[in-house]
Protein backbone atom coordinates (compact mmCIF):
# COMPACT_ATOMS: atom_id res chain seq x y z
CA UNK A 1 0.00 0.00 0.00
CA UNK A 2 2.77 2.33 0.88
CA UNK A 3 4.70 1.53 -2.07
CA UNK A 4 1.96 2.13 -4.35
CA UNK A 5 0.98 5.76 -2.70
CA UNK A 6 4.80 6.86 -2.99
CA UNK A 7 4.80 5.38 -7.39
CA UNK A 8 1.66 7.77 -7.78
CA UNK A 9 3.24 11.06 -5.49
CA UNK A 10 5.70 10.08 -7.93
CA UNK A 11 3.74 10.02 -10.90
CA UNK A 12 1.85 12.71 -9.95
CA UNK A 13 4.56 14.85 -9.38
CA UNK A 14 6.22 14.20 -12.69
CA UNK A 15 2.90 15.11 -14.54
CA UNK A 16 2.15 18.26 -13.10
CA UNK A 17 5.92 19.65 -14.15
CA UNK A 18 4.19 18.47 -17.73
CA UNK A 19 1.53 19.94 -16.89
CA UNK A 20 2.88 23.34 -16.03
CA UNK A 21 4.87 23.16 -19.42
CA UNK A 22 1.67 22.51 -21.85
CA UNK A 23 0.07 25.31 -19.19
CA UNK A 24 2.92 28.09 -20.13
CA UNK A 25 2.70 27.13 -23.66
CA UNK A 26 -1.07 28.13 -23.17
CA UNK A 27 0.01 31.71 -22.79
CA UNK A 28 2.91 31.88 -24.99
CA UNK A 29 0.92 30.96 -28.25
CA UNK A 30 -2.17 32.97 -26.45
CA UNK A 31 -4.61 30.14 -27.05
CA UNK A 32 -6.50 30.55 -23.39
CA UNK A 33 -9.72 31.78 -24.89
CA UNK A 34 -9.55 28.95 -27.92
CA UNK A 35 -12.00 27.13 -26.14
CA UNK A 36 -14.59 29.71 -24.92
CA UNK A 37 -16.53 27.48 -22.98
CA UNK A 38 -15.52 25.57 -19.41
CA UNK A 39 -16.17 22.99 -18.08
CA UNK A 40 -17.42 21.91 -21.58
CA UNK A 41 -15.50 22.41 -24.73
CA UNK A 42 -17.14 23.79 -27.58
CA UNK A 43 -20.44 22.40 -25.98
CA UNK A 44 -19.11 19.24 -26.12
CA UNK A 45 -18.23 17.01 -22.94
CA UNK A 46 -14.80 18.08 -22.62
CA UNK A 47 -13.94 14.25 -22.92
CA UNK A 48 -15.59 13.11 -25.98
CA UNK A 49 -14.07 16.26 -27.52
CA UNK A 50 -12.86 14.62 -30.77
CA UNK A 51 -8.83 14.87 -31.24
CA UNK A 52 -9.10 16.01 -35.29
CA UNK A 53 -11.50 19.26 -33.72
CA UNK A 54 -7.82 19.99 -31.81
CA UNK A 55 -6.74 22.36 -33.68
CA UNK A 56 -4.82 25.73 -33.53
CA UNK A 57 -4.97 26.68 -30.25
CA UNK A 58 -7.28 23.95 -29.31
CA UNK A 59 -4.41 21.82 -28.87
CA UNK A 60 -2.82 23.27 -26.66
CA UNK A 61 -5.87 24.35 -23.97
CA UNK A 62 -7.36 21.37 -24.49
CA UNK A 63 -4.76 19.07 -23.94
CA UNK A 64 -4.36 21.06 -20.52
CA UNK A 65 -7.65 20.57 -19.44
CA UNK A 66 -7.12 16.80 -20.31
CA UNK A 67 -3.86 16.25 -18.41
CA UNK A 68 -5.23 19.00 -15.63
CA UNK A 69 -7.70 16.39 -15.21
CA UNK A 70 -5.79 13.52 -14.73
CA UNK A 71 -3.32 15.20 -12.30
CA UNK A 72 -6.93 16.12 -10.24
CA UNK A 73 -8.07 12.41 -10.07
CA UNK A 74 -4.20 11.29 -9.43
CA UNK A 75 -4.37 13.51 -6.22
CA UNK A 76 -7.74 12.78 -5.36
CA UNK A 77 -6.81 9.04 -5.44
CA UNK A 78 -3.84 9.35 -3.50
CA UNK A 79 -5.29 11.42 -0.86
CA UNK A 80 -7.85 9.16 -0.19
CA UNK A 81 -5.24 6.33 0.13
CA UNK A 82 -3.01 8.20 2.44
CA UNK A 83 -5.96 8.70 4.72
CA UNK A 84 -6.59 5.05 5.11
CA UNK A 85 -2.73 4.16 5.10
CA UNK A 86 -0.31 4.05 8.48
CA UNK A 87 1.49 7.33 7.08
CA UNK A 88 1.92 10.08 9.57
CA UNK A 89 -0.08 12.69 10.50
CA UNK A 90 2.29 15.35 8.70
CA UNK A 91 1.50 12.71 5.16
CA UNK A 92 -1.78 13.48 5.64
CA UNK A 93 -2.64 16.90 6.11
CA UNK A 94 0.06 17.41 3.58
CA UNK A 95 -2.01 15.54 1.18
CA UNK A 96 -5.07 17.16 2.33
CA UNK A 97 -3.59 20.67 1.88
CA UNK A 98 -2.36 19.25 -1.70
CA UNK A 99 -6.06 18.03 -2.45
CA UNK A 100 -7.71 21.53 -1.48
CA UNK A 101 -4.94 22.91 -4.39
CA UNK A 102 -5.35 21.16 -7.03
CA UNK A 103 -9.49 21.71 -6.96
CA UNK A 104 -8.98 25.64 -6.19
CA UNK A 105 -6.51 25.32 -9.07
CA UNK A 106 -8.64 23.85 -11.43
CA UNK A 107 -11.82 26.60 -10.32
CA UNK A 108 -9.08 29.34 -10.88
CA UNK A 109 -8.09 27.71 -14.66
CA UNK A 110 -11.95 28.07 -15.28
CA UNK A 111 -12.54 31.82 -13.82
CA UNK A 112 -9.94 32.67 -16.38
CA UNK A 113 -11.28 31.29 -18.86
CA UNK A 114 -14.96 33.02 -18.39
CA UNK A 115 -13.60 35.70 -17.45
CA UNK A 116 -11.18 36.58 -20.23
CA UNK A 117 -7.87 36.44 -18.36
CA UNK A 118 -7.88 38.89 -16.06
CA UNK A 119 -4.25 39.69 -14.93
CA UNK A 120 -4.15 38.80 -11.75
CA UNK A 121 -6.52 36.09 -12.60
CA UNK A 122 -4.07 34.22 -14.51
CA UNK A 123 -1.21 35.50 -12.63
CA UNK A 124 -2.74 33.43 -9.64
CA UNK A 125 -3.39 30.41 -11.63
CA UNK A 126 0.24 30.23 -12.50
CA UNK A 127 1.26 30.79 -9.03
CA UNK A 128 -1.19 28.45 -7.42
CA UNK A 129 -0.20 25.79 -10.22
CA UNK A 130 3.56 25.93 -9.39
CA UNK A 131 2.97 25.80 -5.44
CA UNK A 132 0.97 22.87 -6.21
CA UNK A 133 3.90 21.24 -8.09
CA UNK A 134 5.81 22.21 -4.89
CA UNK A 135 3.02 20.45 -2.84
CA UNK A 136 3.48 17.02 -4.99
CA UNK A 137 7.14 17.15 -4.68
CA UNK A 138 7.19 17.25 -0.81
CA UNK A 139 4.46 14.40 -0.68
CA UNK A 140 6.36 12.58 -3.27
CA UNK A 141 9.42 12.91 -0.49
CA UNK A 142 7.84 12.41 2.88
CA UNK A 143 6.22 8.58 1.36
CA UNK A 144 9.37 7.70 0.00
CA UNK A 145 10.65 4.30 2.34
CA UNK A 146 14.08 6.37 1.99
CA UNK A 147 13.02 9.10 3.97
CA UNK A 148 12.07 7.02 7.09
CA UNK A 149 14.94 4.62 6.60
CA UNK A 150 18.10 7.27 6.36
CA UNK A 151 18.68 9.34 9.33
CA UNK A 152 18.25 13.18 9.78
CA UNK A 153 21.53 15.13 10.02
CA UNK A 154 21.12 17.88 12.70
CA UNK A 155 22.23 20.72 11.19
CA UNK A 156 22.54 24.58 12.50
CA UNK A 157 20.26 27.00 12.21
CA UNK A 158 21.85 28.78 9.91
CA UNK A 159 21.48 26.52 7.00
CA UNK A 160 18.21 26.18 7.82
CA UNK A 161 17.26 29.84 7.43
CA UNK A 162 18.75 29.88 4.28
CA UNK A 163 16.96 26.89 2.70
CA UNK A 164 13.60 28.78 3.39
CA UNK A 165 15.02 32.25 2.01
CA UNK A 166 16.07 30.54 -1.08
CA UNK A 167 12.17 28.72 -1.29
CA UNK A 168 10.46 32.20 -0.61
CA UNK A 169 12.89 34.37 -3.06
CA UNK A 170 12.31 32.25 -6.16
CA UNK A 171 8.47 31.42 -4.90
CA UNK A 172 8.18 35.66 -4.80
CA UNK A 173 10.57 35.88 -8.35
CA UNK A 174 7.65 33.23 -9.53
CA UNK A 175 4.81 36.10 -8.50
CA UNK A 176 6.68 39.22 -10.13
CA UNK A 177 6.80 36.43 -13.45
CA UNK A 178 3.81 35.81 -13.24
CA UNK A 179 2.74 39.15 -13.43
CA UNK A 180 5.36 40.51 -16.02
CA UNK A 181 3.91 37.74 -17.98
CA UNK A 182 0.11 38.18 -17.73
CA UNK A 183 0.12 41.90 -17.89
CA UNK A 184 2.30 41.60 -20.88
CA UNK A 185 5.52 43.42 -19.67
CA UNK A 186 8.13 40.69 -21.53
CA UNK A 187 8.55 42.80 -24.39
CA UNK A 188 8.84 46.47 -22.79
CA UNK A 189 12.53 45.94 -23.93
CA UNK A 190 13.64 44.31 -27.15
CA UNK A 191 17.38 44.16 -25.28
CA UNK A 192 19.39 42.26 -23.15
CA UNK A 193 20.77 42.68 -20.77
CA UNK A 194 20.34 46.55 -21.04
CA UNK A 195 16.70 47.81 -20.87
CA UNK A 196 15.82 49.97 -23.62
CA UNK A 197 19.42 51.10 -24.19
CA UNK A 198 20.27 51.79 -20.22
CA UNK A 199 20.97 50.19 -17.18
CA UNK A 200 18.58 51.55 -14.82
CA UNK A 201 15.01 52.80 -16.58
CA UNK A 202 13.64 56.09 -15.72
CA UNK A 203 9.95 55.48 -15.38
CA UNK A 204 9.38 59.13 -16.10
CA UNK A 205 6.30 60.17 -18.37
CA UNK A 206 8.87 61.84 -21.02
CA UNK A 207 10.84 58.77 -20.65
CA UNK A 208 8.05 56.24 -21.75
CA UNK A 209 7.08 58.61 -24.48
CA UNK A 210 10.01 58.99 -25.98
CA UNK A 211 10.40 54.48 -25.58
CA UNK A 212 6.85 54.14 -26.96
CA UNK A 213 7.57 57.00 -29.92
CA UNK A 214 10.70 54.68 -30.96
CA UNK A 215 8.00 51.63 -30.79
CA UNK A 216 5.47 53.18 -32.89
CA UNK A 217 8.19 53.46 -35.87
CA UNK A 218 9.95 49.90 -35.12
CA UNK A 219 6.37 48.37 -35.59
CA UNK A 220 7.24 50.20 -39.43
CA UNK A 221 10.14 47.31 -39.91
CA UNK A 222 8.85 44.93 -38.05
CA UNK A 223 6.29 42.41 -38.67
CA UNK A 224 5.50 42.38 -35.24
CA UNK A 225 2.75 45.04 -33.45
CA UNK A 226 4.35 46.70 -30.67
CA UNK A 227 1.82 48.31 -28.40
CA UNK A 228 2.74 50.94 -26.12
CA UNK A 229 4.11 50.36 -22.62
CA UNK A 230 3.25 51.75 -19.21
CA UNK A 231 5.64 52.85 -16.66
CA UNK A 232 4.13 49.85 -14.36
CA UNK A 233 4.69 47.34 -17.29
CA UNK A 234 8.72 48.55 -17.13
CA UNK A 235 8.76 48.54 -13.86
CA UNK A 236 7.52 45.04 -13.00
CA UNK A 237 10.03 43.82 -15.80
CA UNK A 238 12.67 45.61 -14.53
CA UNK A 239 12.18 44.21 -11.19
CA UNK A 240 12.00 40.79 -12.33
CA UNK A 241 14.99 40.78 -14.15
CA UNK A 242 17.24 42.75 -10.96
CA UNK A 243 15.68 39.99 -8.35
CA UNK A 244 16.96 37.47 -10.77
CA UNK A 245 20.86 38.64 -10.80
CA UNK A 246 20.16 38.92 -7.01
CA UNK A 247 18.90 35.48 -6.98
CA UNK A 248 21.80 34.35 -8.75
CA UNK A 249 24.32 35.74 -6.68
CA UNK A 250 22.38 34.50 -3.32
CA UNK A 251 22.15 30.92 -4.33
CA UNK A 252 25.76 30.95 -4.97
CA UNK A 253 25.99 31.77 -1.21
CA UNK A 254 23.66 29.14 -0.56
CA UNK A 255 25.90 26.50 -2.34
CA UNK A 256 29.07 27.34 -1.31
CA UNK A 257 27.69 27.00 2.48
CA UNK A 258 25.98 23.86 1.50
CA UNK A 259 29.44 22.17 0.33
CA UNK A 260 31.21 23.35 3.49
CA UNK A 261 28.22 21.68 5.37
CA UNK A 262 29.50 18.53 3.16
CA UNK A 263 25.61 18.22 2.52
CA UNK A 264 24.14 17.26 -1.05
CA UNK A 265 27.07 17.27 -3.61
CA UNK A 266 25.11 17.28 -6.95
CA UNK A 267 21.95 19.30 -6.25
CA UNK A 268 23.69 22.22 -5.36
CA UNK A 269 25.40 22.18 -9.27
CA UNK A 270 22.26 21.10 -10.95
CA UNK A 271 20.91 24.15 -8.81
CA UNK A 272 23.41 26.84 -10.53
CA UNK A 273 23.54 24.80 -13.84
CA UNK A 274 19.33 25.49 -13.73
CA UNK A 275 19.71 29.10 -12.38
CA UNK A 276 21.87 29.97 -15.27
CA UNK A 277 20.51 28.64 -17.74
CA UNK A 278 16.85 30.08 -16.50
CA UNK A 279 19.36 33.67 -16.78
CA UNK A 280 19.67 32.60 -20.65
CA UNK A 281 16.15 31.55 -21.10
CA UNK A 282 15.09 34.87 -19.86
CA UNK A 283 17.19 36.45 -22.23
CA UNK A 284 16.45 34.57 -24.72
CA UNK A 285 12.50 34.94 -23.85
CA UNK A 286 13.32 38.96 -24.60
CA UNK A 287 15.98 38.81 -27.80
CA UNK A 288 13.38 36.61 -29.82
CA UNK A 289 10.27 38.26 -28.99
CA UNK A 290 9.11 35.86 -27.02
CA UNK A 291 9.49 32.38 -29.36
CA UNK A 292 6.51 30.22 -27.65
CA UNK A 293 9.08 27.17 -26.77
CA UNK A 294 11.85 29.19 -25.24
CA UNK A 295 8.99 31.27 -23.29
CA UNK A 296 7.23 27.97 -21.81
CA UNK A 297 11.12 26.32 -21.24
CA UNK A 298 11.80 29.48 -19.12
CA UNK A 299 8.37 28.98 -17.15
CA UNK A 300 9.00 25.40 -16.65
CA UNK A 301 12.86 25.56 -15.91
CA UNK A 302 11.09 28.19 -12.98
CA UNK A 303 9.27 25.55 -11.62
CA UNK A 304 12.28 22.97 -11.18
CA UNK A 305 14.38 25.38 -9.43
CA UNK A 306 11.66 26.02 -7.43
CA UNK A 307 10.93 22.34 -6.97
CA UNK A 308 14.87 21.43 -5.94
CA UNK A 309 14.53 24.42 -3.59
CA UNK A 310 11.51 22.82 -2.02
CA UNK A 311 13.21 19.56 -1.93
CA UNK A 312 17.01 21.07 -0.59
CA UNK A 313 14.81 22.92 1.97
CA UNK A 314 12.52 19.91 3.13
CA UNK A 315 15.88 17.74 3.60
CA UNK A 316 17.90 20.34 5.84
CA UNK A 317 14.72 20.64 7.86
CA UNK A 318 14.28 17.06 8.02
CA UNK A 319 14.98 16.23 11.71
CA UNK A 320 12.34 18.87 12.70
CA UNK A 321 9.92 17.45 10.65
CA UNK A 322 10.46 13.38 11.62
CA UNK B 1 -53.05 72.23 -54.41
CA UNK B 2 -51.68 74.54 -51.54
CA UNK B 3 -51.67 71.69 -49.07
CA UNK B 4 -49.57 69.66 -51.61
CA UNK B 5 -46.89 72.76 -51.70
CA UNK B 6 -46.98 73.07 -47.98
CA UNK B 7 -45.99 69.36 -47.19
CA UNK B 8 -43.43 69.40 -49.99
CA UNK B 9 -42.02 72.50 -48.36
CA UNK B 10 -42.07 70.96 -44.97
CA UNK B 11 -40.36 68.17 -45.91
CA UNK B 12 -37.65 70.54 -47.17
CA UNK B 13 -37.10 72.38 -44.18
CA UNK B 14 -37.06 69.26 -42.15
CA UNK B 15 -34.45 67.39 -44.20
CA UNK B 16 -32.59 69.66 -44.90
CA UNK B 17 -29.74 70.02 -48.03
CA UNK B 18 -27.44 66.96 -47.55
CA UNK B 19 -24.04 66.52 -49.18
CA UNK B 20 -21.27 63.93 -49.26
CA UNK B 21 -17.64 63.53 -48.90
CA UNK B 22 -15.27 61.18 -50.42
CA UNK B 23 -11.81 61.13 -50.92
CA UNK B 24 -8.41 58.95 -50.47
CA UNK B 25 -6.13 57.92 -48.11
CA UNK B 26 -2.51 57.55 -48.59
CA UNK B 27 0.77 56.31 -47.28
CA UNK B 28 3.76 58.74 -47.12
CA UNK B 29 6.82 56.63 -46.98
CA UNK B 30 7.63 53.24 -48.21
CA UNK B 31 5.38 50.84 -46.37
CA UNK B 32 6.50 47.77 -44.13
CA UNK B 33 7.32 44.39 -46.31
CA UNK B 34 4.55 42.03 -46.83
CA UNK B 35 4.45 39.26 -44.53
CA UNK B 36 2.49 35.88 -45.39
CA UNK B 37 0.25 34.29 -42.55
CA UNK B 38 1.50 30.48 -41.81
CA UNK B 39 -1.75 28.57 -41.57
CA UNK B 40 -0.46 25.36 -41.30
CA UNK B 41 -1.43 25.37 -37.28
CA UNK B 42 -5.23 24.35 -38.52
CA UNK B 43 -5.09 22.27 -42.15
CA UNK B 44 -8.36 23.16 -43.23
CA UNK B 45 -7.21 26.76 -43.06
CA UNK B 46 -3.81 25.85 -45.03
CA UNK B 47 -6.04 23.78 -47.66
CA UNK B 48 -8.78 26.77 -48.37
CA UNK B 49 -6.22 29.12 -49.95
CA UNK B 50 -4.19 28.56 -53.21
CA UNK B 51 -2.47 31.41 -53.85
CA UNK B 52 -0.65 32.88 -50.29
CA UNK B 53 -2.63 35.15 -47.75
CA UNK B 54 -0.83 38.54 -46.33
CA UNK B 55 -0.89 39.97 -43.45
CA UNK B 56 -3.87 42.72 -43.15
CA UNK B 57 -2.56 44.98 -40.57
CA UNK B 58 -1.54 47.78 -43.46
CA UNK B 59 -2.61 46.64 -46.91
CA UNK B 60 -1.43 49.75 -49.59
CA UNK B 61 -1.16 49.23 -53.46
CA UNK B 62 1.01 50.13 -55.89
CA UNK B 63 0.27 53.71 -55.94
CA UNK B 64 0.78 53.61 -51.76
CA UNK B 65 -3.23 53.90 -51.61
CA UNK B 66 -4.38 52.26 -48.16
CA UNK B 67 -6.88 50.18 -47.58
CA UNK B 68 -8.65 49.32 -44.65
CA UNK B 69 -8.89 53.09 -43.38
CA UNK B 70 -12.06 54.47 -41.08
CA UNK B 71 -13.31 57.38 -42.35
CA UNK B 72 -15.47 59.10 -39.93
CA UNK B 73 -16.93 61.73 -38.83
CA UNK B 74 -16.20 63.14 -35.07
CA UNK B 75 -19.02 65.04 -32.63
CA UNK B 76 -21.84 65.18 -34.89
CA UNK B 77 -25.41 64.91 -32.83
CA UNK B 78 -27.67 62.07 -34.67
CA UNK B 79 -30.89 62.58 -33.97
CA UNK B 80 -32.08 59.14 -36.98
CA UNK B 81 -32.77 56.02 -36.39
CA UNK B 82 -30.30 53.06 -36.14
CA UNK B 83 -29.78 51.41 -39.96
CA UNK B 84 -31.96 48.70 -40.14
CA UNK B 85 -29.21 46.44 -42.45
CA UNK B 86 -27.17 43.90 -40.89
CA UNK B 87 -23.46 44.23 -41.49
CA UNK B 88 -21.73 40.70 -42.10
CA UNK B 89 -18.42 39.73 -40.39
CA UNK B 90 -17.46 36.71 -41.74
CA UNK B 91 -15.08 34.08 -41.02
CA UNK B 92 -13.70 32.38 -44.40
CA UNK B 93 -10.78 30.53 -44.83
CA UNK B 94 -9.39 31.54 -41.50
CA UNK B 95 -9.24 35.18 -42.08
CA UNK B 96 -12.04 37.73 -41.09
CA UNK B 97 -13.75 39.52 -44.06
CA UNK B 98 -14.15 42.12 -43.86
CA UNK B 99 -11.10 42.88 -42.10
CA UNK B 100 -12.12 46.77 -40.54
CA UNK B 101 -15.44 47.81 -40.09
CA UNK B 102 -17.82 50.19 -38.63
CA UNK B 103 -21.18 49.07 -37.08
CA UNK B 104 -23.99 52.13 -35.29
CA UNK B 105 -24.68 50.92 -32.02
CA UNK B 106 -27.53 48.74 -31.85
CA UNK B 107 -27.19 47.67 -35.43
CA UNK B 108 -27.43 44.12 -35.66
CA UNK B 109 -24.19 42.25 -36.55
CA UNK B 110 -24.53 38.53 -38.16
CA UNK B 111 -20.87 36.84 -37.89
CA UNK B 112 -20.68 34.14 -39.86
CA UNK B 113 -18.28 31.12 -40.12
CA UNK B 114 -17.86 29.70 -44.19
CA UNK B 115 -15.18 27.66 -42.80
CA UNK B 116 -15.34 23.11 -42.14
CA UNK B 117 -13.11 23.74 -38.83
CA UNK B 118 -14.08 25.61 -35.37
CA UNK B 119 -13.45 29.67 -34.44
CA UNK B 120 -13.95 31.29 -31.53
CA UNK B 121 -15.06 34.52 -31.96
CA UNK B 122 -13.32 36.94 -29.18
CA UNK B 123 -13.88 40.90 -29.38
CA UNK B 124 -11.52 42.88 -27.16
CA UNK B 125 -13.74 46.14 -26.46
CA UNK B 126 -13.21 48.76 -23.26
CA UNK B 127 -16.49 50.46 -23.29
CA UNK B 128 -18.90 47.30 -24.25
CA UNK B 129 -18.50 43.80 -22.75
CA UNK B 130 -15.87 41.81 -23.54
CA UNK B 131 -17.49 39.00 -25.16
CA UNK B 132 -15.99 35.41 -26.14
CA UNK B 133 -18.66 33.12 -28.56
CA UNK B 134 -17.80 29.32 -29.74
CA UNK B 135 -18.46 28.95 -33.04
CA UNK B 136 -18.17 25.27 -33.91
CA UNK B 137 -18.22 23.94 -36.91
CA UNK B 138 -21.96 23.24 -36.94
CA UNK B 139 -22.72 26.94 -35.48
CA UNK B 140 -22.70 28.98 -39.04
CA UNK B 141 -24.38 32.18 -37.91
CA UNK B 142 -24.36 34.26 -35.04
CA UNK B 143 -26.03 37.49 -34.28
CA UNK B 144 -24.92 39.99 -32.18
CA UNK B 145 -25.01 44.11 -31.45
CA UNK B 146 -22.88 46.43 -29.40
CA UNK B 147 -24.77 48.94 -27.35
CA UNK B 148 -22.01 51.78 -27.22
CA UNK B 149 -20.28 53.39 -29.46
CA UNK B 150 -16.41 53.09 -29.30
CA UNK B 151 -13.45 53.48 -30.96
CA UNK B 152 -11.73 50.84 -33.17
CA UNK B 153 -11.06 47.90 -31.06
CA UNK B 154 -9.30 44.28 -31.74
CA UNK B 155 -11.90 41.20 -32.62
CA UNK B 156 -9.88 37.75 -32.20
CA UNK B 157 -9.36 33.70 -32.72
CA UNK B 158 -7.59 32.36 -30.27
CA UNK B 159 -7.86 29.09 -32.17
CA UNK B 160 -5.92 31.06 -34.91
CA UNK B 161 -3.34 32.98 -33.65
CA UNK B 162 -3.39 34.96 -37.27
CA UNK B 163 -6.97 36.22 -37.61
CA UNK B 164 -8.01 39.64 -36.35
CA UNK B 165 -9.87 42.21 -37.26
CA UNK B 166 -11.27 45.90 -35.59
CA UNK B 167 -14.82 47.07 -35.37
CA UNK B 168 -15.68 50.61 -34.69
CA UNK B 169 -19.09 51.64 -33.20
CA UNK B 170 -20.70 55.09 -33.97
CA UNK B 171 -23.55 57.00 -32.83
CA UNK B 172 -24.49 57.93 -36.33
CA UNK B 173 -24.04 56.64 -39.81
CA UNK B 174 -21.85 58.72 -41.27
CA UNK B 175 -18.50 56.43 -41.35
CA UNK B 176 -16.54 54.35 -44.21
CA UNK B 177 -14.11 52.09 -44.86
CA UNK B 178 -11.19 52.32 -47.86
CA UNK B 179 -11.62 49.95 -50.66
CA UNK B 180 -8.65 48.72 -51.90
CA UNK B 181 -7.78 51.67 -54.08
CA UNK B 182 -8.17 53.97 -50.81
CA UNK B 183 -10.97 55.34 -51.71
CA UNK B 184 -14.15 56.04 -49.47
CA UNK B 185 -17.74 58.31 -49.69
CA UNK B 186 -19.73 59.03 -46.65
CA UNK B 187 -23.33 60.47 -47.85
CA UNK B 188 -26.56 61.95 -46.91
CA UNK B 189 -24.40 64.49 -44.56
CA UNK B 190 -26.14 67.50 -43.22
CA UNK B 191 -24.83 70.84 -44.60
CA UNK B 192 -22.24 72.28 -41.88
CA UNK B 193 -18.13 71.87 -40.70
CA UNK B 194 -17.09 68.66 -39.67
CA UNK B 195 -14.16 67.42 -38.38
CA UNK B 196 -13.66 64.26 -40.28
CA UNK B 197 -11.28 61.77 -38.73
CA UNK B 198 -8.77 58.85 -40.29
CA UNK B 199 -7.82 55.87 -38.41
CA UNK B 200 -5.39 52.84 -39.14
CA UNK B 201 -4.77 49.78 -37.85
CA UNK B 202 -0.40 50.32 -37.27
CA UNK B 203 -0.98 53.82 -36.88
CA UNK B 204 -3.62 53.51 -33.99
CA UNK B 205 -4.82 56.62 -32.21
CA UNK B 206 -2.53 58.82 -33.95
CA UNK B 207 -5.22 59.13 -36.43
CA UNK B 208 -5.32 62.18 -39.07
CA UNK B 209 -8.19 64.99 -39.02
CA UNK B 210 -9.04 67.07 -41.62
CA UNK B 211 -11.88 69.68 -41.08
CA UNK B 212 -14.41 69.40 -43.81
CA UNK B 213 -17.55 71.65 -44.86
CA UNK B 214 -20.39 69.91 -46.38
CA UNK B 215 -22.94 71.50 -48.74
CA UNK B 216 -25.26 70.62 -51.35
CA UNK B 217 -23.04 68.07 -53.13
CA UNK B 218 -19.75 66.53 -53.00
CA UNK B 219 -17.07 67.32 -51.11
CA UNK B 220 -13.66 65.98 -51.57
CA UNK B 221 -11.10 65.43 -48.83
CA UNK B 222 -7.87 63.64 -49.10
CA UNK B 223 -6.05 61.86 -45.81
CA UNK B 224 -1.96 60.78 -45.58
CA UNK B 225 -0.55 58.74 -43.03
CA UNK B 226 3.21 59.72 -42.80
CA UNK B 227 5.43 57.30 -41.92
CA UNK B 228 7.05 58.44 -39.01
CA UNK B 229 10.51 59.14 -38.97
CA UNK B 230 13.62 57.73 -36.53
CA UNK B 231 14.28 60.72 -34.94
CA UNK B 232 11.71 62.65 -33.11
CU1 LIG C 1 -10.35 30.88 -36.14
Amino acid sequence: MKKIIHILAVFTMLLTFFLIFVGALIKSTEAGLSVPDWPTTFGENMFLFPYSSMVGGIFYEHSHRLIASIVGFCILLNTILIQFSNFNKFVKIISLITLCAVITQGILGGLTVLYFLPAWLSASHGTLGQTTFCLTIILAVITSPKWYKNKAVKLNSKIRKLSFIAVAMVWTQLIIGAIVRHTESALVALDFPKINDTWIPSFKDDAIEKINYERFVQSFDFVLNLDPITSGQLLIHFMHRSFGYIIFLFMIYYCFNLYKNKLFMTTPIILILLISTQIALGALTVLSKKEFIVTSLHVSNGAAILGILVYLCLNINKSKLL
Amino acid sequence: MKRLISILVLTTLTVGICGSISGTVNFDGKGPKKKKLKMDADPVCGKSHQTPVYRQDFVMDDNNNLANVIVYLKNIDFKGSVTKTQVVLDQKGCVYSPHVMGVMKGQEILIKNSDATLHNIHGLPKVNTEFNFAMPKVLKEKKMTLVKSEDAFKVKCDVHPWMSAYVQVFDHPYFAVTSNDGSYKIDNIPAGTYEVVAWQEKFKDKTVAHQVTVADGNSKQNFTFVKPSKKK
